[in-house]
């Protein structure tokens, strides 16, 4: 079972410190989910680096050759998800309320919708979730020829030493935090993301 | 020397807002807003419009709607900040409804651009360099805010 320290640091040999502290943001009462992502730049070192100074990043960051970085607090936000999608629409439970109020193409309202539900009729959010980043980058997408701008990208297919590194995790992780596997996702499910991100991500 | 201890006041309170965010009270979807550092526009080509990306869920989009004009695209140009690219794969809506094309400005650099749907995209310029956009601020169609 993993180990847990009390700042919400894994002391396993098979992950490294990689603290940002800038990433945080506040206390983290309750973890509902786990959010797998990909990074659109190419290397950890790219990641690491813009930890030092963005605000948006994500707990854990799997390089290429499958070493672990953790670069936050477990027992701490941070904002790695974006707005969330309606998740009664996905398994067709929403309300006839619901349903007339997304007939309405509207991210920003229908993420104020779901924020204020609780987990798991909403998907899981910056406030409840752990995210995972597999360094990964986005490439020309051959559909479209001379490539314009990031509009018009797909992502890299993640390694195998990324998705058994990526499987560890999230087997240790969901354990440790009580977390179903049934709440483990892909970041295009839970909010409005390319297609391709992690779609090649396997746990 | 009021309007002086006024005007001191408004910029420090304006820095506060923006600098030192509780991160307790951080939503954490909207983005940090920087200058995009773009000169004005000169020209601008649409090379394709109503745009759909591929994928097993962009394949259902219409993106019929999302037809953006030279007018529109200069609009967004001169308005749009500029975003981190943490902020942009991370924090950002994306839509794959999209359109695309070059753009000259006026200090001569050119550049090829693709803006989607959800007021967001990217310059690309002949040295590479990319510069991820946001425009909250661009409330107009074709656009969705």
């Amino acid at each position: 079972m993993l180990t847990i320290d009390a700042a919400g640091m894994i002391t396993d040999p098979r992950v490294r410190n990689a603290r940002a502290t800038t990433i945080e943001r506040g206390d983290m009462s309750a973890v509902n989910g786990i959010i797998v992502h990909q990074t659109g730049g190419s290397t950890a070192a790219s990641s690491l680096n813009s930890y030092k100074t963005s605000v948006a990043g994500a707990h854990l960051l799997v390089d290429k050759d499958g070493t672990i970085y953790q670069t936050a607090s477990l027992y701490k936000r941070t904002n790695h998800v974006g707005r969330l999608r309606a998740r009664c629409l996905a398994e067709h439970r929403c309300s006839p309320a619901e349903t007339k109020a997304l007939q309405s193409f509207n991210p920003r309202a229908e993420h104020t919708r779901e924020i204020a539900k609780s987990a798991p009729d909403r998907y899981p959010s910056n406030q409840d979730s752990i995210g995972i980043e597999l360094v990964g980058e986005t490439v020309a997408n051959s559909d479209f020829g001379r490539v314009a701008g990031a509009a018009e990208r797909v992502y890299v297919t993640v390694t195998d030493a990324q998705n058994a590194s990526l499987k560890w995790l999230i087997d240790e992780i969901s354990v440790a935090l009580k977390v179903p596997m049934m709440e483990v996702f892909r970041h295009p499910t839970v909010s409005r993301k390319t297609d391709s991100e992690a779609s090649t991500a396997r746990w | 020397m009021v309007k002086t201890i006024a005007i001191l006041a408004a910029g420090l309170l304006a820095a506060g807002c923006a600098g030192a965010q509780n991160p307790a009270d951080d939503d954490g979807t909207e983005p940090t807003l920087q200058d995009s550092g773009l000169a004005a526009v000169r020209s601008v080509q649409i090379t394709r419009n109503a745009a759909r990306a591929k994928g097993p869920e962009s394949d259902q989009a219409d993106c019929s709607g999302f037809v953006l004009d030279e007018a529109g695209a200069r609009k967004f140009f001169a308005t749009t900040r500029a975003v981190a690219a943490d902020d942009y794969w991370h924090t950002l809506d994306w839509s794959p409804c999209h359109a695309s094309g070059t753009v000259t400005f006026v200090d001569g650099r050119t550049a090829t651009w693709s803006l989607h749907q959800l007021q967001a995209g990217s310059v690309v310029f002949e040295d590479g360099k990319e510069i991820y956009l946001y425009c909250p601020e661009c409330r107009f169609k074709p656009f969705v805010w």
